[in-house]
């Protein structure tokens, strides 16, 4: 088998280790730890298809660029959000009934 | 490399090809903020409902869905292997491992096809039979996502199969497909690969720690 290959299975069985990996820390109990663990591993996985099956190993710099640009521009997408969402906190007024104050925590909000 | 001289705007075969492959990873910039903004309403949606988004999420089918997952990236490595074959001259086999790529496209559109028709059963379908009295309303906001997220995405898969399809039958005629063209229809499938990588721990991985 030629280098090439060879770089190509060794790169699906990681992808495969990593899938085994993440579907089983899915059901350990982490606590809030179980999203980070669950996306630090998705990211691990599109960096390996990124740069060994994309070939952004052996790229340009042109088009390494390119490549980065829209990851880019969907960080600041998601950052901006998420501090917003994140960030927001109910303002209860003292007239107000505690389960009023927080609509969202419903089920029935649609 | 192009076995045929380079178009006349372009100084060299390198040169053309760098050019091909700028555009497709310009049409990928696009895809990315197209799923990139459905994930952000997805994010905004989990960050205020996370313990709804749990509960909704422990209804998908975790067993499909990383079965599917590995069939997404075995597909992968077929298309990087059909890449080398068609660089290498070997047609026979680059047509084999094109074929082999599209039809785990179809197997996965198949599994993905039953896990819908499961879900149908369960009436965890938006618009058709949701059942928001034994959900709630915050599960319909999921599975709205889910059905979403997956339905663009067998989209995208489904073009990726007429493409890679097309590409196999081309592999084996009189006129066999140039090594850029299929590194460029390996880059599109690679990238619903990546997408799907990113779908999958959002949606069935969600929850299962309880």
């Amino acid at each position: 088998m030629s280098e090439a290959l060879k770089r190509i299975w060794l790169c699906w069985a990681a992808l495969l280790v990593l899938l085994a990996a993440t579907t089983g820390a899915a059901f350990l109990p982490l606590g809030g730890f179980n999203a980070f663990v669950a996306l630090a591993i998705a990211v691990c996985k599109a960096l390996l298809v990124l740069i060994v099956f994309m070939e952004l190993r052996r790229s340009s710099g042109l088009v390494r660029a390119f490549a980065v640009a829209g990851f880019f521009w969907l960080l600041i997408l998601l950052t901006l959000t998420s501090a917003d969402y994140l960030t927001r906190r109910d303002t209860t007024v003292p007239w107000q009934a505690e389960r009023d104050a927080h609509p969202s925590a419903g089920s029935e909000a649609l | 490399m192009s076995e045929q001289p380079p178009a006349f705007q372009f100084a060299t075969a390198a040169q053309q090809d760098e050019a091909s492959t700028l555009g497709m990873w310009t049409f990928l910039a696009t895809e990315v903020l197209f799923f990139g903004a459905l994930l952000a309403g997805y994010s905004a949606y989990r960050i205020t409902h996370p313990a709804e988004f749990a509960e909704a999420a422990r209804h998908t089918k975790i067993v499909l869905g990383t079965a599917n997952t590995a069939v997404l990236l075995t597909s992968s490595a077929f298309i990087a292997t059909a890449v080398e074959m068609t660089n290498a001259g070997r047609r026979r086999a680059a047509a084999l491992c094109l074929a082999l790529t599209a039809a785990l496209g179809i197997a996965f559109i198949a599994i993905k096809g039953w896990e819908y028709s499961l879900e149908y059963g369960e009436h965890l379908v938006p618009a058709l039979n949701f059942d928001a009295d034994r959900y709630g309303g915050i599960a319909q906001l999921f599975f709205l996502f889910y059905f979403f997220a997956t339905g663009l995405h067998a989209l995208h898969l489904a073009i990726g199969i007429a493409l890679v399809g097309g590409l196999a039958g081309k592999s084996v005629s009189d006129r066999p497909p140039e090594t850029i063209t299929v590194r460029m229809i390996g880059l599109y499938w690679h990238f619903v690969d990546v997408v799907w990588i990113f779908l999958f721990p959002l949606i069935y991985l969600v929850g299962r720690n309880q």
